[in-house]
């Protein structure tokens, strides 16, 4: 597509100019070119080129870039050697009090400027265009958030604005210290991506890593910030995200002061946070707006049902199958006369009804909204009471497979709670086959497998393996604010020793302060 | 990362579960009857003393693996000879802990599973984990602690609130005097677990912190020797020295005597667990040793190639070990007081001696 370095330069007539910027784009409607008339200078050409819907039209029309301009009656040669010249200072002139104004002097520079909503200033003899910053259009309001929900905190969240974004953490951190660099990414798509850091906080060697990743991650389309998380995460071959992320700006606000990089993407309102560990995915901003016993409880209830997620299928399964003595008798009796009659061995019964469990969850997720009703009726209570009936299944593995869906909604990462549901059948395959012995095993190779996991040379499994004492107050436990303010002093005075995987796993102690307010 | 570091605290950790592993399981020290615990004891402080002489050669040599300093010290030929019994040795036991494992399964729940299979899946669990690094291997240690203790203490509390101790058992104490304690000790006691732990001299030299190494060692081998002795002396004192020294698996059956208010009956389960994960980490460590040793004897880089192979030899050594349990235990008692003692306390000491020897015959010329 490029056209040689000649013709991308600017010096051609400017009918020419704006004949190979039309060509170039496929002579599309929805670039807007205006001629702009000089009163004090009326032979020379001035033509302002942008994309209809991607600048701020009240930027354009009613502070007047144009008209402004135009109203200029100045002698022009003051302000230059010749009238085009002089028509060219005068106007970068009024166009830098009005935005950001930058200059280009290609063609690949003002297809780049206007395509990402800059308006250009074209000027007939002069070889330079101006490309003044008018970024805006239409875009969606700061909305609640709806997948990362809580009942008592802020209740604002990212929208696919990066601009916007951007300013809802920094105002949320009044602080020079908070950094910010810009890069684009996707040779397609050409999409701004930030890296907000806290300076003296995060490890410099962290941020090197981070903008290493992201420049060698060799993309051609960024649509979501999925698609980065995939190329700069340290593992690929497993279940468990390495990269969290959020689009809530107080979860990234409290996760920047300590010390962890924020990527923000344009045209998604997820932001990813690295370095991640494990124990992040069961925190929820809600832990440090309540008081600290009730964190505490929400916390290890979170823990309670992602194991009866992933794991009680899988012992029901065990239990009938292998473990019958293991059952109180009485138990056993009841369990016993409700699978009377089932043709089903257990793995089979409950293989059948996980299956359709996780189809009525994907329809839920995809059907229309005002259908969801209807699906949820016919399939939960209409298909598992006749289930139940027609002796397929039987109560028992309804209650189980119903109790282990509910406890998997409870995880407040969507994309950790995911890796559950996988994980879950192969444990039971396990299960059916060895008993509580495999499914011993199977837990035993995943914790390797998480213990073998890294996210940015951070260890997965901090700070359970490697244990940190120190960092217990805020792991399973929420300890009660107090606590992290005595550590947080005793960790900046270590930080300048310690070295940076250190530093970062001391994590959380200083959100709740951020948190807080 | 060029070398995996292990931390103090993942050392102590790997040390309580190597200690537990096995010896909780089969009914270690019940020759001396109900003296066992004195027997453990006795064992245990007998295993401080070996450990210090296994710290001593760490500390000669604190960047180098026991076979690698065999050689250093006894010279190629001689070293490499001792590092491939040493080697021989860790398979032999790793390979014993597999069946004892296998067994426990057949016995307790999988009556109708070939133990080969059994064997199989454990050792498949085992060298992924290995595959994945001893790192990996070390911060599972640090998980798996936290369980073992809770079962410990849950497991302690049940027994206790159902009532079913009685100290009698274990009265009068020294009813035959010391003659059976020290018989039971040395060597069975003695070797098994402590002088097993040979193969920690594989591991120390990724410790990231040296000086505490002893310390830590010495502290972990005293707290799960005493809680081995708990453990046999609950034994004893639910079921009784002669039930319990009949007993396949004691800690089983003391622990299916549980019974609260007709709920909690089966605690089988936590037994079997806690018997089975540290089983695996017994059995881990001496794989793992195995398969390092293995790796520097015959310089094959990266020592991950062998875990395959070597658990191959694992697999195929526990299966034909022996052709029943009994014979199995048999057979190790024989093999601790005829072969063990030699391998993991007359080595250490002949290389300790040699290399005492060469120091001051250095010094000496100079």
């Amino acid at each position: 597509m490029r056209t040689s370095t000649e013709e991308s330069s600017l010096q051609e007539e400017l009918s020419v100019i704006l004949a190979q910027l039309q060509q170039r784009l496929g002579n599309s409607p929805d670039l807007i070119m205006r001629s702009i008339r000089i009163p004090s200078s009326p032979t020379t050409h001035v033509t302002a080129l942008h994309i209809d819907g991607l600048i701020d039209k009240q930027m354009m029309n009613d502070s007047g870039l144009c008209s402004n301009l135009a109203g200029s009656g100045s002698d022009l040669t003051t302000h230059g050697s010749t009238i085009q010249e002089g028509v060219y200072s005068l106007l970068y002139n009024h166009a830098s009090a009005l935005c950001e104004v930058s200059t280009t002097r290609t063609l690949d520079g003002v297809l780049a400027s206007i395509l990402s909503g800059d308006t250009v200033l074209l000027i007939d003899g002069i070889a330079e265009a101006i490309c003044c910053g008018t970024k805006g259009g239409e875009s969606r309001g700061v909305d609640e958030p709806t997948t990362q929900v809580v009942i008592r905190g802020p209740k604002d969240s990212f929208n696919e604005t990066l601009a916007t974004n951007i300013s809802l953490v920094r105002r949320r951190i009044r602080n020079p210290d908070l950094w910010l660099e810009k890069m684009k990414l996707g040779k397609k798509t050409q999409t701004e991506v930030a890296i907000m850091y806290m300076k003296n906080t995060v490890d410099d060697e962290l941020v090197q890593e981070v903008k290493h990743r992201l420049q060698k991650a060799n993309l051609s389309a960024v649509l979501e910030s999925g698609a980065i998380e995939e190329m700069i995460q340290d593992q690929t071959a497993t279940f468990f995200p390495t990269i969290y992320n959020s689009e809530r700006p107080d979860v990234i606000a409290a996760n920047l002061l300590e010390g962890r990089v924020a990527i923000l993407v344009d045209g998604t309102p997820f932001a990813l946070l690295v370095p991640t560990v494990f124990a992040q995915f069961f925190q929820s901003p809600d832990d440090y707006y309540n008081r600290f016993d009730v964190g505490i409880f929400l916390r290890m209830l979170r823990y309670i049902c992602y194991l009866i997620s992933l794991l009680l299928p899988s012992v029901y399964i065990a239990a009938i199958t292998f473990h019958q003595d293991m059952i109180p008798t009485t138990l056993l009796i009841s369990i016993a006369s409700a699978r009377d009659g089932i043709p089903f061995p257990a793995f089979i019964e409950a293989m059948l009804m996980e299956l359709s469990f996780e189809v009525l969850r994907e329809a839920g997720v995809r059907m229309p909204r005002a259908m969801g009703q209807a699906v949820s009726i016919v399939g939960a209570l209409v298909l598992g009471q006749a289930a139940v009936q027609a002796g397929i299944v039987s109560t028992a593995m309804v209650i189980v497979v119903s109790i282990t869906g509910i406890a998997s909604f409870s995880t407040p990462a969507y994309n950790v709670a995911i890796s559950a549901r996988l994980i879950r059948l192969f444990i039971m395959i396990l299960a059916a086959t060895l008993g509580f012995y495999g499914i011993l095993l199977g837990c035993i190779v995943l914790l390797a497998h998480m213990c073998s996991l890294k996210s940015f040379g951070i260890p997965y499994m901090a700070p359970f393996a490697p244990f940190r004492l120190f960092d217990q107050k805020d792991n399973i436990l929420r300890m009660p604010r107090w606590s992290f303010i005595k550590r947080s002093r005793l960790i900046h005075q270590e930080e300048a020793a310690e070295s940076w995987g250190r530093a970062m796993n001391a994590s959380s102690k200083d959100s709740s302060d951020s948190k807080g307010e | 990362m060029d070398t995996p570091k292990i931390s103090i605290g993942q050392l102590f950790a790997l040390i309580i579960l190597f200690v537990f592993g096995t010896s909780i399981a089969v009914n270690y020290g019940l020759d001396a009857k109900k003296d066992a615990w004195l027997a453990i004891l006795l064992g245990t402080f007998s295993g401080c003393l070996l450990f210090s002489l296994y710290s001593y050669l760490y500390r000669q040599y604190p960047t180098l693996t026991l076979t690698s300093y065999a050689q250093r010290i006894m010279g190629r030929p001689i070293g490499w000879v001792l590092g491939l019994v040493l080697v021989l040795y860790f398979i032999y036991d790793a390979a014993r802990d597999v069946r004892d494992a296998g067994e426990l399964l057949v016995t307790s729940v999988f009556d109708t599973t070939p133990i080969f299979v059994l064997n199989a899946v454990m050792l498949l669990a085992i060298a992924y984990v290995l595959y994945k690094g001893i790192e990996v291997l070390a911060r599972l240690s640090e998980i798996f602690i936290v369980v073992i203790v809770g079962f410990g203490i849950v497991g302690s509390i049940l027994v206790f609130a159902s009532n079913i101790i009685d100290l009698n058992n274990l009265l009068p104490v020294l009813e035959f005097g010391w003659k059976p304690i020290l018989t039971t000790t040395y060597p069975n006691t003695f070797i098994f677990p402590f002088g097993e732990m040979i193969c920690f001299c594989m591991l120390f030299p990724h410790l990231n912190n040296p000086k505490l190494q002893m310390k830590t060692g010495l502290i972990a081998i005293i707290i799960s020797g005493v809680v081995l002795s708990y453990t046999i002396a609950i034994d004893i004192a639910v079921l009784g020295a002669d039930i319990s020294s009949r007993s396949i698996f004691a800690l089983l059956t003391m622990v299916s005597k549980v019974n609260i208010a007709d709920f909690l009956q089966r605690l089988d389960p936590v037994a079997l667990f806690t018997m089975l994960i540290v089983d695996f980490f017994k059995i881990a460590l001496l794989y793992y040793a195995a398969v390092i040793g293995t790796a520097e004897l015959f310089h094959v880089k990266p020592h991950r190639r062998l875990v395959m192979p070597v658990g191959a030899v694992i697999m195929i050594a526990s299966m034909s070990i022996s052709g029943s349990f009994n014979e199995h235990l048999l057979e190790g008692k024989l093999s601790i007081s005829n072969y063990q003692v030699l391998v993991v306390i007359g080595i250490p000491l002949l290389l300790a001696a040699v290399h005492l020897i060469r120091k001051y015959a250095g010094k000496g010329n100079r």
